[in-house]
């Protein structure tokens, strides 16, 4: 597991200029869990990671959409892009993109696990 | 005059939040920041009165056109600081009211934005952003209606207050379309200036009234605003007496000027207004509820506006302004005192309504003083209004003598119920089953100070005369300013008379009120709440027929009905377009010099032949994702890596999922029919033909150059990546991927739902 979580934000982060991006990395990371789920059930996968799925989905909504309104606050267009100059080694660079992406990827792996743990629990 | 906007919703989640831990502190920041939003506001009053009209603009969306623009003149004003200073009266009433109760944050959040939508309401000025604020407050409203969610009165009242305004709302919306298209402009500052001749145009008249009657609750759709009295007070004070069912008449208001001279526009003005009138006043009359009677009393008076408005000349306009305000100060009061009233004595019935005075003075003061303004009694401002009505209309024509008729019965109704509610407050009928006392500070002191300035108002109006007259004239198309006369005392004339005759059969009625209730019950009034109820449980019905017609919960019905649909269409399209003959098989293209490219396209036709083959679900699931794998890989060899790792990834997590569904179904596919395996072989060889056809052809035209070299060329600059297809999902193209995010919660949201469904259990 901590391996595809690693790996998950690794392409998460890499997405700007690599392949990857946030759909795939949440993509990553819900297979690891539902495989964690498959292995030891619905149950003991909730509490280990401590998941809530709706929560993740609302938070993941909600990042993308400020960075969506974000740039109205300093006088920008609704979802134009803001650049800043911070650069961190991993990271890249810091910009309203990429919490959108951030965004993406909670909203993606919340609704993913949600759907799958709720087949699973049947 | 968008941070005003920013600053309350911004309010209005520092509520959500911390309420809980902080109610006292925020509830009395809240009011005063509201309190100095209508001061902001009071700082427009010079320059409007001077005659400026204020635009303001922020960018929003420049590439539709769309901005965040506020207009603000005489009428915006008017009700920017109606919103505002009753809003904070509001909060500080509320921070007693909802003492205790749990979920008090979210009844704050909510009558915030509400406040903040109001107020964005009345000062936009492009037309979709007045639309968007119009159904937040019905939004806002419902959920303030159905606060009290236990109880399934407060949900049924909330719905059905939703449904008629925001059926309203989509009458409206369609007019104001039709309207900016009409004038080429969506901007009202220019609409209003414009000489851009709309009166005659029938249909846009007929849709933006729809809107504003089921705002205002005009006759035939009144029924909501009686039942929304399940909300709390403070909501029943602020939204359904003094701003939200007044957002009808501001519109009603704000378009006089280009539709005022319109026979249709003044007709129904008049008719709708004058028969919401007549019932609103039987009703009140009727009920017994004290906040029923109230919200009677509403309807009536928003009925009174309206005619005002459809007589089109100053003076009627000018007392529909002050009317409009002497209405909210008295209606607020009262609905304080009753909400004080039912608080403390736990009972609204003014049969039984104890001897309230002796045991809440402050309360009792208040709703008496109210009551007086809703007599029409000199000194307050109600008494202006009825003055300079009385005059407007006694000068005018037939249709002015009908109504001036109706009018005055209605106030002689106003007279004798102002009588009956403050005969009822002073002498209770009943006894107090235990002492009851009055109530803080912060709940009566917003009832006695509305009640309070009703009466400053009507002291000192001469000194607000040039601010109603610069409100009363962006009512009207003249430019020419008239002059409000707004004196106690214009010695012995007409309207006095009138006046003087309007107490006296308002207590003639009193007197004789057993017999007078006997006989409005006679008149059966149609029900129209009864209406609403019959005409909801058809559509009702109607769709579950259409639901069970076109859903027949088979999959495979489902995917035949889909997959025939598209073959006949795609069929048709290329048959009708005459594309086939364009069809032809390049071979010697780039394409398939690729050597690659080949293993996968094994890989894929093996794939196919053992899914054809077997009949175990697991082994065609198995083979199924082989194919999607194949594909995955000739992503890859033809250099689409981002598109080639999506690829192989949800073909992963489809394969698990699907593993997971298939425990549930039986191990092995079984036709029954022979004929229908042939069908559903029909279809799949045709559907995979067709694409194959498509996808040829597709191959003939040459994608637009310009748009892939945009993107190249653009990634790196503008969008800081340097892989394109990621740069475009978040940043080109990013309102897409958000719509598609949405659309992925929902389908969670949805297979929940479904699950839950079977299997009988609520999980979340």
């Amino acid at each position: 597991m901590p391996i595809f979580l690693a790996y998950s934000l690794y392409l998460l982060f890499r997405g700007h200029n690599n392949p990857g991006g946030g759909f795939i990395g949440a993509l990553v990371l819900s297979i690891g869990l539902v495989f964690h789920m498959i292995a030891f059930g619905v149950p003991a996968t909730r509490r280990i990671y401590k998941i809530n799925t709706m929560v993740l989905t609302s938070v993941g909504l909600l990042i993308s959409s400020l960075a969506a309104v974000s740039s109205l606050f300093f006088e920008g267009v609704f979802f134009e892009a803001i650049w800043t100059d911070i650069h961190i080694v991993g990271l890249g660079t810091l910009s309203s993109v990429l919490m959108f992406d951030v965004g993406v990827y909670l909203a993606v792996t919340g609704s993913i696990l949600k759907i799958a743990f709720s087949i699973f629990n049947e | 005059m968008a941070s005003v906007l920013l600053v309350i919703f911004l309010l209005s989640f520092l509520f959500l939040f911390l309420y809980k831990y902080i109610p006292n502190i925020l509830g009395f920041s809240g009011a005063f920041v509201v309190l100095g939003i209508f001061l902001y506001f009071t700082g427009y009053i010079q320059p409007i009165i001077r005659g400026e009209k204020i635009i303001e603009e922020t960018v929003w969306v420049p590439t539709l056109g769309m901005n965040i623009r506020f207009y603000l003149d005489g009428l915006s004003l008017f009700f920017a600081l109606l919103v505002s200073l009753f809003g904070s009266f509001i909060l500080l009433y509320a921070i007693g009211y909802m003492r205790g109760h749990d979920k008090a944050n979210r009844f704050f959040c909510y009558l915030t934005i509400f406040m903040g939508s109001m107020i964005g309401l009345v000062l936009s000025d492009h037309l979709v952003l007045l639309y968007v604020f119009w159904e937040i407050t019905s939004i806002s409203s419902y959920f303030l209606i159905s606060y009290n969610n236990h109880s399934k009165k407060a949900r049924k009242a909330g719905m059905q207050a939703l449904l008629t305004t925001s059926f309203g709302g989509l009458a409206l919306f369609a007019g104001l379309l039709l309207m900016a298209h009409n004038c080429q402009s969506f901007h009202l500052s220019t609409i209003l200036q414009s000489e851009h001749n709309l009166a005659g145009s029938g249909t846009i008249i007929s849709l933006i009234l729809i809107g504003c009657f089921t705002k205002s609750a005009q006759f035939p759709f009144h029924f909501w605003l009686p039942n929304a009295m399940e909300a709390p007070s403070p909501v029943s004070a602020y939204l359904h007496s003094a701003t939200m069912v007044k957002a009808g008449i501001f519109l009603i208001m704000r378009l006089n000027p280009i539709f005022g001279d319109d026979s249709l526009w003044q007709s129904s003005l008049l008719a709708i207004g004058t028969i919401s009138m007549l019932i609103g006043m039987f009703k009140a009359t009727k009920l017994y509820d004290m906040k029923g009677v109230l919200a009677s009393i509403t309807i009536s008076t928003l009925g009174a506006l309206i005619a005002m408005i459809g007589f089109g000349y100053e003076r009627a306009l000018q007392g529909a302004v002050i009317y409009l305000l002497v209405h909210a100060l008295y209606k607020a009061a009262l609905f304080l005192a009753a909400g004080n009233i039912d608080k403390q004595a736990k009972t609204r019935d003014l049969r039984k309504l104890p001897a309230v005075f002796r045991a809440m003075p402050y309360t009792g003061l208040a709703a008496l003083l109210a009551c007086l303004a809703l007599a029409g009694l000199p000194p307050f401002l109600g008494y202006i209004a009825k003055e300079i009505l009385y005059e407007a209309l006694s000068e005018n024509g037939w249709q002015a003598g009908l109504f001036l008729a109706a009018f005055i019965l209605t106030n002689a109704m106003y007279f004798m119920l102002a009588l009956k509610l403050s005969w009822g407050l002073f002498l209770g009928h009943s006894v107090l089953p235990n002492k009851i006392h009055d109530v803080g500070f912060v709940m009566w002191f917003p009832a006695m100070l509305l009640a309070l300035i009703g009466i400053i108002l009507g002291l000192g109006a001469a000194y607000f005369e040039p601010f109603f007259v610069s409100v009363v004239s962006a009512l009207t198309k003249r430019s020419d300013r008239v002059e409000i006369d707004l004196s106690l005392w214009h010695g012995i004339n007409i309207s006095f008379i009138l006046t003087v005759i309007t107490w006296l059969a308002g207590f003639l009625l009193y007197v004789k009120r057993d017999r007078l209730v006997l006989a409005i019950n006679k008149l059966k009034l149609l029900s129209f709440d009864r209406g609403y109820r019959s005409i909801l449980a058809y559509i009702r019905s109607a769709a579950l027929f259409l639901t069970r017609f076109l859903q027949s919960g088979f999959l495979t019905r489902y995917l035949k009905v889909i997959f025939g649909m598209l073959i006949v269409l795609l069929a048709w399209t290329y048959i009708e377009g005459g594309l086939f003959s364009e069809i032809r098989l390049d071979l010697e293209g780039d394409s398939f010099s690729n050597i690659y490219g080949f293993f996968p396209l094994l890989l894929i036709f093996i794939g196919t032949v053992f899914v054809l083959k077997s009949s175990s679900r697991l082994r065609i699931l198995v083979c199924l994702s082989l194919v999607g794998y194949g594909i995955a890989l000739l992503y890859a060899v033809y250099n689409a890596p981002d598109v080639s790792m999506t690829q192989f990834l949800v073909e992963t997590i489809t394969l698990v999922i699907f593993a997971i569904v298939l425990n549930r179904l039986p191990k092995s596919l079984r036709f029954p029919l022979e004929a229908r395996k042939i069908l559903i072989a029909g279809i799949s060889a045709t559907f995979g033909i067709i694409m194959a056809l498509v996808l040829l052809s597709l191959l003939q035209y040459e994608p637009n150059p310009a748009m892939k070299d945009f993107y190249i060329q653009q990634s790196f600059p503008k969008g800081h990546g340097e892989n394109v297809v990621n740069v475009m999902l978040v940043d080109f193209r990013a309102f897409d991927t958000f719509g598609e995010m949405a659309v992925l919660s929902m389908t969670a949201l949805g297979v929940v739902a479904l699950i839950n469904l079977t299997s009988g259990e609520d999980r979340f």
